[in-house]
C-alpha cells in the first residue's frame, strides 16, 4: 500500500485539530444544517412569529456547542452568543442566524484541511490531523 | 388596601389562578354568575358525587312525604328555609343577598308530592324537574336547594381548600344545615371563611359542578320536547303557565324529556369561570385594531378599547384572571383602563409582586399616535394603593426617545415601573395564541425585562 505523503505548511500546523473535533464538527454541522432548513420552512410560513421554547433551547444548544469551534476571527456575529429566550425571537431571526453559523463553520473547515498526494497524483483533501489522514471535502470558502 | 372587584383569596393576600384552584374563587361584593348544576353530580364519574346526588335526592323527596304524612307545615318551613343558601355566593345578586321563596311556592312544591301519582309513589329522580312543574322556581332556585342540601358536603370542601391555599377561618355559625335523618333544620360552629365586611361564612364551590344553565331546563324542556308533541295533545296554550299546568297532568312527558336528557348526559359539561374568545374571533379583533385610526374620530378610541379589552382578557388567561374593565377621570380625561389580578402564576409576576407591590396589574388604553407626557404624569398619579408601582399602556406605537427617557427617569427616581404594549407586541400575542408556540403573556414579560435592562444599575 502506498503511504501518503503528508506536506504539512506552518500555517497547517498552527491549524492542527484532533480527531474529537472533526466528528465534533460533523455533528454540529449535520444537525444545524437540519434545523435551518425546518426553520426555514416554518418562517416561510409565519417569518415574525417566536420560535417555540423547545426549539429555541435545541437552537441554542446547536449555538453553543459551534461557538467551541468558532472563535475569532471565525466568531459570526460580533457580540452574539445565544438567543435570548425572553425576548422571543422570530423563526426568521433563527434561520438568519444559523445561516451565518453555517458558513462561518465552513470557513472554519476549510482553514482546518489540506490537500495531500499519493504517490505525487490522486490529490485529496485531509483533516489537519498530525498522524492522520481522515478524508474532508473540497473547501468552498476562501 | 381597596382591590378592584376583590375576591377572597386576593383580599387575604393569597395569590392563585382561578384555573389552579378546584373551587370557585368568591368575589366579596359579588355573586359568581355560575349555578351548580345537580345533573353534573348524577353524571359524574366519581362515586363520591354521584352518592351526593342520591343523598339529595333522597332528601328532597324525603321533605316532600314528611307533607304527605302529616308534617305539611314542617315540611313547608324547611323548603323555604331551604331556598336561599347564600353562604355559597352564585347567580346574578350584586349584593349577595337573595330571597327565600313565599309559603305558597312552598306549597306549590309539597303539591307535587300530593297530586302527582308517579311523584308520590316514587319521588323525583332529578330536582330539576321542579323546574317543569312549579312556576317561579328557575336555575338560581335549584342552584340554592342542592347547596342548601349538601351543605354538610361544602362545608368540609370549604375547610380542606381553606387549608389547603391558605385561606384564614373563623369559628361562624352555618344556619340552616338540613339533617336528612332527623328531617329538621339545625346549625353547627364551624371553621370557614367570612366575607371582612359583613362577617358572613363563605362556602367554596366545586368549580366541576357549575354550569351557566342547568342541563335539565324549562327552555330546552320547552324546545325539545314540549313543541314537538304531536298535535292534539299539547295544549293549545304556550304560556309558561300553560305549559306547567300541563306537565303537572302529564308527568309523562317530563319523564321522557328527563330520561333523553340521561341520554346525552356525555355531552353535560360543567361551564368554565372565563371563557376564551376562539382563535378566529382573536384574529378578526386584531384586524378590526389594525384598521382603526389612532385618535377619537368615528368613535376610534372607544372600538379600540372594547376590542383590546376583549382580547387581553382572553390572551393573558389562565396566567392573569381579568377582574374588570373601569373608567376613572383624570383633568378631565376620560381613561379606560383593564385589571387583572396578579396571580403570581409566571417568574416575573411574582417579581413584579415583589418589587413593585402589585396585587392588581392595571392595563391603561391609548389610542393615540404618540404617548404624550401628560399620559405618562396621568398614568404616574394612578399607581397607588393595590396596584403598586406598576402599570402598562396599551398604545398604537413605540414610545419616542424623550418619553422613554422620561419613564427610565420616573423609575430612578420613585422606583415606579411604566411598560408599554404596542401594535407590534399585540401582533405577536396574537400570533401566539393561535400557534400555541408561545404564551402570549411571555410578550409581556419581554416588555418587563426590556425595561429593565433600559434602567440605570
Amino acid at each position: 500500500m502506498p503511504k501518503v505523503t503528508r506536506k504539512a505548511t506552518d500555517q497547517q500546523e498552527s491549524n492542527y485539530i484532533t480527531q474529537a473535533d472533526v466528528e465534533m464538527f460533523g455533528k454540529v454541522r449535520s444537525q444545524m444544517t437540519k434545523l435551518s432548513a425546518d426553520l426555514e420552512a416554518l418562517s416561510k410560513k409565519s417569518p415574525d412569529a417566536p420560535v417555540s421554547k423547545f426549539k429555541l433551547t435545541f437552537v441554542n444548544e446547536m449555538l453553543r456547542d459551534a461557538n467551541r469551534f468558532l472563535t475569532p476571527p471565525f466568531k459570526p456575529i460580533e457580540g452574539f452568543e445565544l438567543f435570548d429566550d425572553v425576548a422571543l425571537p422570530s423563526n426568521s431571526d433563527s434561520v438568519m442566524v444559523l445561516n451565518q453559523y453555517l458558513t462561518c463553520l465552513e470557513n472554519w473547515r476549510s482553514a482546518h484541511i489540506h490537500e495531500t498526494t499519493r504517490d505525487g497524483f490522486n490529490k485529496q483533501w485531509v483533516w489537519n490531523i498530525p498522524g492522520e489522514s481522515i478524508p474532508a471535502g473540497r473547501p468552498t470558502s476562501g | 388596601m381597596t382591590l378592584v372587584r376583590p375576591r377572597l383569596t386576593d383580599h387575604h393576600g393569597i395569590l392563585v389562578a382561578q384555573e389552579s384552584v378546584d373551587f370557585a374563587i368568591p368575589f366579596l361584593d359579588d355573586d359568581i354568575p355560575l349555578y351548580v348544576d345537580p345533573f353534573l353530580l348524577w353524571k359524574s364519574p366519581s362515586m363520591q358525587e354521584t352518592s351526593l346526588h342520591i343523598a339529595l335526592i333522597s332528601a328532597f323527596n324525603g321533605i316532600g312525604r314528611m307533607a304527605t304524612t302529616g308534617r305539611k307545615r314542617d315540611a313547608r318551613r324547611i323548603l323555604i328555609e331551604l331556598s336561599e343558601c347564600t353562604e355559597a355566593g352564585l347567580g346574578q345578586a350584586r349584593n349577595r343577598v337573595g330571597r327565600r321563596i313565599s309559603e305558597a311556592k312552598a306549597d306549590e312544591i309539597i303539591s307535587l308530592f300530593e297530586s302527582i301519582p308517579d311523584v308520590q309513589a316514587q319521588g323525583l329522580q332529578h330536582i330539576e324537574a321542579v323546574q317543569l312543574l312549579v312556576d317561579g322556581i328557575a336555575k338560581d332556585r335549584i342552584s340554592d336547594f342542592t347547596c342548601s342540601l349538601l351543605k354538610s358536603f361544602l362545608i368540609d370542601f370549604t375547610m380542606h381548600n381553606c387549608k389547603k391555599t391558605g385561606i384564614p377561618t373563623e369559628k361562624v355559625a352555618i344556619e340552616n344545615l338540613y339533617d336528612p335523618a332527623r328531617r329538621h333544620m339545625t346549625s353547627e360552629v364551624v371553621d370557614l371563611p367570612v366575607n371582612p365586611e359583613t362577617k358572613a361564612p363563605i362556602l367554596l364551590i366545586p368549580k366541576r359542578w357549575l354550569r351557566f344553565m342547568p342541563w335539565i331546563n324549562y327552555d330546552g324542556f320547552f324546545d325539545n320536547a314540549y313543541v314537538k308533541l304531536a298535535s292534539g295533545v299539547a295544549p293549545e296554550g304556550r304560556e309558561r303557565i300553560d305549559v306547567l299546568a300541563f306537565n303537572r297532568h302529564n308527568f309523562g312527558v317530563v319523564k321522557d324529556y328527563l330520561d333523553s336528557r340521561q341520554k346525552t348526559a356525555l355531552d353535560c359539561r360543567n361551564d368554565p369561570l372565563f371563557r376564551q374568545i376562539p382563535i378566529t374571533s382573536a384574529k378578526t379583533k386584531w384586524a378590526a385594531i389594525k384598521k382603526l385610526p389612532t385618535g377619537t374620530g368615528g368613535a376610534a378610541d372607544k372600538k379600540y378599547e372594547g376590542y383590546i379589552e376583549q382580547l387581553l382578557a382572553s390572551l393573558l388567561y389562565p396566567q392573569l384572571d381579568f377582574a374588570q374593565g373601569q373608567s376613572r377621570t383624570d383633568s378631565g380625561a376620560h381613561i379606560r383602563d383593564l385589571i387583572f389580578y396578579n396571580n403570581r402564576g409566571v417568574d416575573f409576576l411574582e417579581e413584579i409582586h415583589e418589587k413593585y407591590g402589585c396585587s392588581q396589574i392595571v392595563f391603561e388604553m391609548k389610542n393615540v399616535r404618540e404617548i404624550q407626557r401628560e399620559h405618562v404624569n396621568q398614568l404616574n398619579r394612578y399607581l397607588v394603593d393595590h396596584f403598586g408601582r406598576l402599570a402598562i399602556f396599551v398604545t398604537r406605537n413605540p414610545l419616542p426617545n424623550s418619553i422613554q427617557r422620561n419613564i427610565v427617569d420616573l423609575w430612578s427616581a420613585h422606583r415606579k415601573c411604566i411598560l408599554v404594549l404596542t401594535d407590534d407586541d399585540l401582533q405577536t400575542m396574537v400570533t401566539v395564541f393561535e400557534s400555541k408556540q408561545r404564551m402570549p403573556i411571555e410578550v409581556l414579560k419581554r416588555a418587563y425585562v426590556d425595561f429593565t435592562r433600559a434602567c440605570p444599575s
